[in-house]
């Protein structure tokens, strides 16, 4: 187990760093940060004295492995544009992102965990069809869609709840479901099909033949062994939530990591973007990271694997 | 042996015209079509057939786990032990399964759960079955207990390990643990040994003759397999399409078989010792369920066939006082001479 920890946390920090060159490097082709920093009339000199200032004279790989020196230290530079260090920039708004994302995944794990198993058990079924709409709709709608008309519906119409911004438990219902509608039914599905794999297994006719009841039959020998690949499923998708939450967070005004690095792009606030990137990337590998490890908790062959 | 049944006055199993069709796109199924027959307590009979003669959906029939909703039992009935099984209610039924009737599977490597501990799987068959006024002892030591009788050494070990960390051998031991964890009345194998290879199946079959002599237990052993029939069991019944088509008991049997079919299927098992001809063969397939043909199910393959066979069902009939009975017209009456 130890052995497995080991060798997966090496993983993850490879892709950590693959992931903040290519950031690094893709930031800065997006454009010139000292267009920004300078009036329109500023001469060659200027530009070259601002260059200078903020290293950006020197060779790329240079660059990079001074802001990789100073990264390791939790320095991420300063932000040009709200005069703060990047990383408390970015520090600051996480929880605002979190929030969502852990709603969204919150909401999506429940549908998927009840209606998913109840929908193999009885194919057909009410709950089946139910289920069956429910996710041909969330899997063809896309979230801005869906979460302008929550906005006319609940906000606009009925006044049940506030569009925009972040505060109480109000203000969270809608870009949540909006965001998670999506991966509940994605994840709703594949439950229900792994299910109906392990459903047709020889230890379900067992567990059945040992007089196990159904609720039993379902829930302990089946969900254990349906879950492995829903599991991978909303690892993926903790982060397509993280990253999708761009734009919910636009729609409803909501003050999180992914508004604040696309408004970062915009502005050529390398540090900001830099610092956003790697924050997003160690959430996304601590996401599949925690998958894997969840594997091996659930799936004794796995933990026992070399 | 052969004597058990008629000294023992009511059997433990009767299972009397049952009937279980299974509803397809493609029409009715009869995969089982209008058989009885009994066993008594503390009898080994061996149900033989082909792949797909309906043995499985007999014994399904009995567990009341015929696939819901398109197999149903539509006729016939199941007593056991003076209780009417077919069209129980699931919550009686269930108290039933797994505790006065369990059933063990075909290949021990996909019947055990392979997320949970051996223990846990063990001990279900005593959590869900409590039986009342019983000696208050920790569920572990029963399961301990119960790896014991059948010959697992090391029962500590196992409990807390899961099955992937075991051969298919011993993991055919602990499906037959958790089969006779209830201390049921009837165990139904169904082809218990076809995953394992020929010295564990020695073991295996060790093993059943001693939980029987241990406990009493009724077995009915389902296998294509008339070796094993006939070191084991004291009664066989053949099955051929959904039918019975013979049973009696295994010397009589296995001496002079009545029906054309057993009589083919005693054939085509080699001998040792007889000369190496081609083995025979029964010709054709066996006819699909959903067409069957009318008259004697066997007729399109049988050499024997008259007319009669072609339009009309051959009842059971008595082949001999000792039990031994044959559904055909033409029931064959000299002994089986080794094919030459």
């Amino acid at each position: 187990m130890y052995q497995l920890i080991l060798r997966r946390t090496g993983r993850s920090l490879l892709a950590i760093i693959g992931v903040s060159i290519v950031a690094f490097i893709a930031v800065r082709m997006s454009g010139d940060m000292e267009r920004f920093l300078l009036p329109p009339d500023a001469g060659a000199e200027d530009f070259a004295r601002v260059r200078h200032e903020y290293g950006l004279d020197q060779p790329l790989y240079l660059q990079y492995l001074f802001f990789i020196a100073k990264a390791v230290t939790g320095d991420f530079g300063t932000s040009w544009r709200w005069h703060d260090p990047a990383w408390t920039v970015v520090v600051d708004r996480l929880p605002a992102t979190l929030q969502l994302a852990a709603a969204a995944a919150l909401i999506a794990f429940l549908i998927a965990i009840t209606v998913g198993p109840l929908s193999a058990a009885r194919p057909g079924s009410w709950i089946d069809r139910i289920g069956r709409v429910f996710a041909i709709l969330g899997q063809s709608m896309p979230a801005f869609w869906v979460g302008l008309m929550l906005i006319r519906i609940f906000a606009v119409d009925l006044r049940w709840l506030p569009s925009y911004g972040r505060g109480d438990l109000s203000n969270l219902v809608m870009p949540a479901i909006s965001l998670g509608w999506y991966a509940a039914a994605a994840q709703t599905r594949l439950m229900r099909s792994a299910m109906l794999n392990v459903l047709d297994s020889e230890y379900i006719k067992l567990a059945r033949l040992k007089g196990v009841p159904e609720f039993y039959v379902i829930y302990k020998h089946g969900l254990r062994n349906a879950a492995l690949p829903v599991l991978t499923l909303m690892g993926v998708q903790w982060a397509a939530l993280l990253s999708g939450s761009v734009v919910i967070e636009t729609i409803f005004a909501w003050p999180g990591v992914g508004r604040t690095i696309v408004e970062a792009i915009f502005n050529r606030d390398y540090a900001v973007v830099q610092a956003g990137t790697f924050m997003m990337s160690l959430i996304f590998v601590g996401a599949n990271l925690t998958v894997d490890l969840l594997y091996g908790v659930l799936d004794p062959r796995i933990r026992n694997a070399r | 042996m052969q004597d058990q049944a008629t000294r023992r006055p009511e059997p433990l199993l009767v299972v009397d015209g049952l009937k279980t069709h299974i509803e397809t796109r493609n029409g009715v199924v009869k995969a089982v079509d209008g058989i009885s027959f009994s066993v008594h307590q503390g009898e080994i009979v061996g149900l033989v057939g082909e792949s797909g003669c309906g043995k499985t959906m007999t014994s399904l029939s009995i567990m009341g786990l015929v696939p819901a909703p398109s197999g149903r039992i539509v006729a016939g009935s199941i007593r056991f032990a003076g209780k009417e099984l077919v069209g129980l209610g699931e919550r009686e039924m269930r108290a039933i399964r797994g505790r006065d009737i369990s059933m063990m599977l075909q290949d021990p490597l996909t019947s055990l759960n392979p997320v949970f501990t051996i223990g846990n799987q063990v001990a279900e068959s005593f959590i869900f079955h409590r039986r009342k006024g019983e000696a208050p002892r920790s569920i572990k030591d029963k399961v301990v207990e119960v790896l014991q009788r059948v010959r697992i050494a090391s029962p500590e070990r196992f409990f807390s390990s899961y099955p992937h960390q075991f051969s298919g051998g011993m993991r055919q031991r602990v499906s037959a643990a958790i089969a006779i964890a209830p201390q049921p009345k009837l165990m139904i194998a169904d082809e218990p040994m076809t995953a394992l290879d020929v010295t564990t199946q020695a073991q295996f079959l060790q093993l059943l003759r001693q939980l029987r002599s241990e406990t009493d237990l009724s077995i009915i052993y389902i296998t294509h397999d008339l070796g094993v029939v006939a070191r084991l069991c004291s009664r066989v019944i053949v099955m051929y399409a959904g039918h019975i088509v013979e049973s009696g008991a295994v010397g009589a049997i296995y001496k002079s078989p009545a029906h054309p079919y057993t009589r083919g299927l005693m054939n085509s098992v080699p001998r040792l010792g007889a000369s190496r001809g081609r083995l025979f063969q029964i010709e054709g397939q066996a006819p699909h369920l959903q067409n069957m043909p009318p008259g004697c199910p066997f007729h399109p393959r049988c050499r024997e066939a008259q007319d009669i066979c072609r339009q009309e069902l051959p009842p059971m009939t008595d082949i001999a006082a000792d039990g031994h009975r044959a559904a055909c017209w033409f029931p064959q009456k000299t002994p089986l001479n080794p094919v030459s």
